[in-house]
């Protein structure tokens, strides 16, 4: 039993190592490939290819490990302040801040939008839940489906990194007309 | 001798129009457009085909100008009724439909650079003529700048796509969900 506890213990301490190179490697190249990736493991490709057989699957470790890191912020905003308006505040500061120190989410948003949509539904996304929650109490609109409020936020949130990261939006401008946005499209009709 | 001249003319004009549409057409279902397919196509032989564009690049380009001036002016139809949130929301209707005729184009490798290069802003588009009109008449929210509402409609757009490309939503749904989207934020609060 202590043997396979050990083990797993390895693999999941594997797991986050090829998720961290894969992160530092695509902030220097977004265009990296497993192969390089295996290689700045320094795992071996059986190991890298066992947790993420492709492509797909390393895109959604990243998702995933992006998530988690946005859900500590989501939380530290909700207890401060509550109100739908702080907390979509928030979170547009968060989705800048995170397009920025990750710009392979903008760079590959054809993988990395739908990696991201599929991770936050499988549950476990802080502001999905808040949102499901302020919805049912009235504060965000009922008549869309969160679904689709969810897609549409997103995919405005990778708007503005890219119109950030063309020049086209300063860095001062680009948190506080995200967040703007999505307290129009959310809020209640 | 002039009635003729005149008819050559009108013909070859005539000629030149159908090898376009013809193009327009195909290169909506597939972006690998060939010679053989527009002159089978437009029911012109190869060599009408090739005397009015001698050779691909040259066809592909006077194609692509056609899809850009008739968006262009599906785009200015669209908005050009009197009701803002009407204009808004055909507005967002016309670029999805748009996107589901031309979007693969953006895509593919052949050609996309120059379908970019020609869809891309360049300050003179009836959407952004339309936006800056109705903001200066207070029609549209005036603290985000239109560059930026612009980047909204085009993210709220994809958005849409995807969820009618994986089938979540039909096409009306989509049109109707983005067109309220759109309209919670580009219309003052």
């Amino acid at each position: 039993m202590e043997h396979t506890g050990g083990k797993r213990r390895d693999a999941a301490a594997n797991r986050q190592a090829v998720v961290d190179t894969a992160i530092e490697l695509l902030a220097e190249d977004p265009d990296a490939g497993m192969a390089e990736i295996a290689e700045r493991t320094g795992l071996g490709r059986t190991t890298v290819y066992r947790h993420f057989p492709n492509r797909k699957a390393l895109f959604e470790g990243l998702a995933e490990e992006v998530i988690r890191q946005g859900n500590s912020e989501i939380e530290a905003a909700v207890a401060q302040d509550p109100a739908v308006s702080a907390v979509l505040r928030a979170a547009a500061a968060m989705n800048v801040e995170l397009g920025m120190r990750y710009p392979f989410l903008f760079a590959h948003q054809a993988v990395t939008k739908p990696a991201l949509q599929r991770v936050s539904r499988r549950g476990g996304d802080a502001l999905t839940d808040f949102l499901a929650g302020a919805r049912e109490r009235g504060e965000v609109r009922t008549d869309q489906p969160l679904r689709w409020l969810m897609a549409a936020q997103l995919a405005i949130s990778l708007a503005m990194i890219g119109d950030l990261l063309a020049g086209r939006i300063g860095r001062e401008q680009a948190a506080p007309f995200l967040g703007e946005t999505l307290i129009a499209m959310m809020a209640p009709r | 001798m002039m009635a003729r001249e005149e008819q050559r003319r009108s013909d070859a004009e005539r000629n030149r129009r159908l090898v376009i549409e013809a193009g327009v057409e195909l290169l909506a279902r597939d972006p690998e457009l060939s010679m053989q397919e527009v002159a089978d196509a437009s029911g012109l032989g190869r060599s009408t085909v090739y005397r009015h564009f001698p050779n691909r690049e040259s066809l592909l380009e006077a194609v692509i100008a056609a899809i850009v001036d008739g968006a262009r002016e599906e785009i200015a139809t669209a908005v050009a009724g009197g009701d803002p949130e009407d204009a808004v929301r055909n507005l967002s209707a016309a670029s999805i439909s748009l996107a589901l005729r031309f979007g693969h184009l953006f895509a593919a490798r052949d050609g996309a650079s120059a379908t970019y290069e020609a869809f891309k802003d360049d300050g003179t588009s009836p959407a952004r003529r339309f936006l800056e009109a109705a903001r200066e008449r207070n029609e549209i929210r005036s603290d985000l700048p239109v560059g930026w509402l612009r980047s909204v409609i085009q993210a709220v757009t994809f958005a849409a796509i995807d969820e009618i490309e994986t089938g979540t939503v039909d096409e009306g749904t989509a049109i109707r969900l983005a067109g309220d989207t759109v309209v919670a934020i580009l219309l003052p609060a």
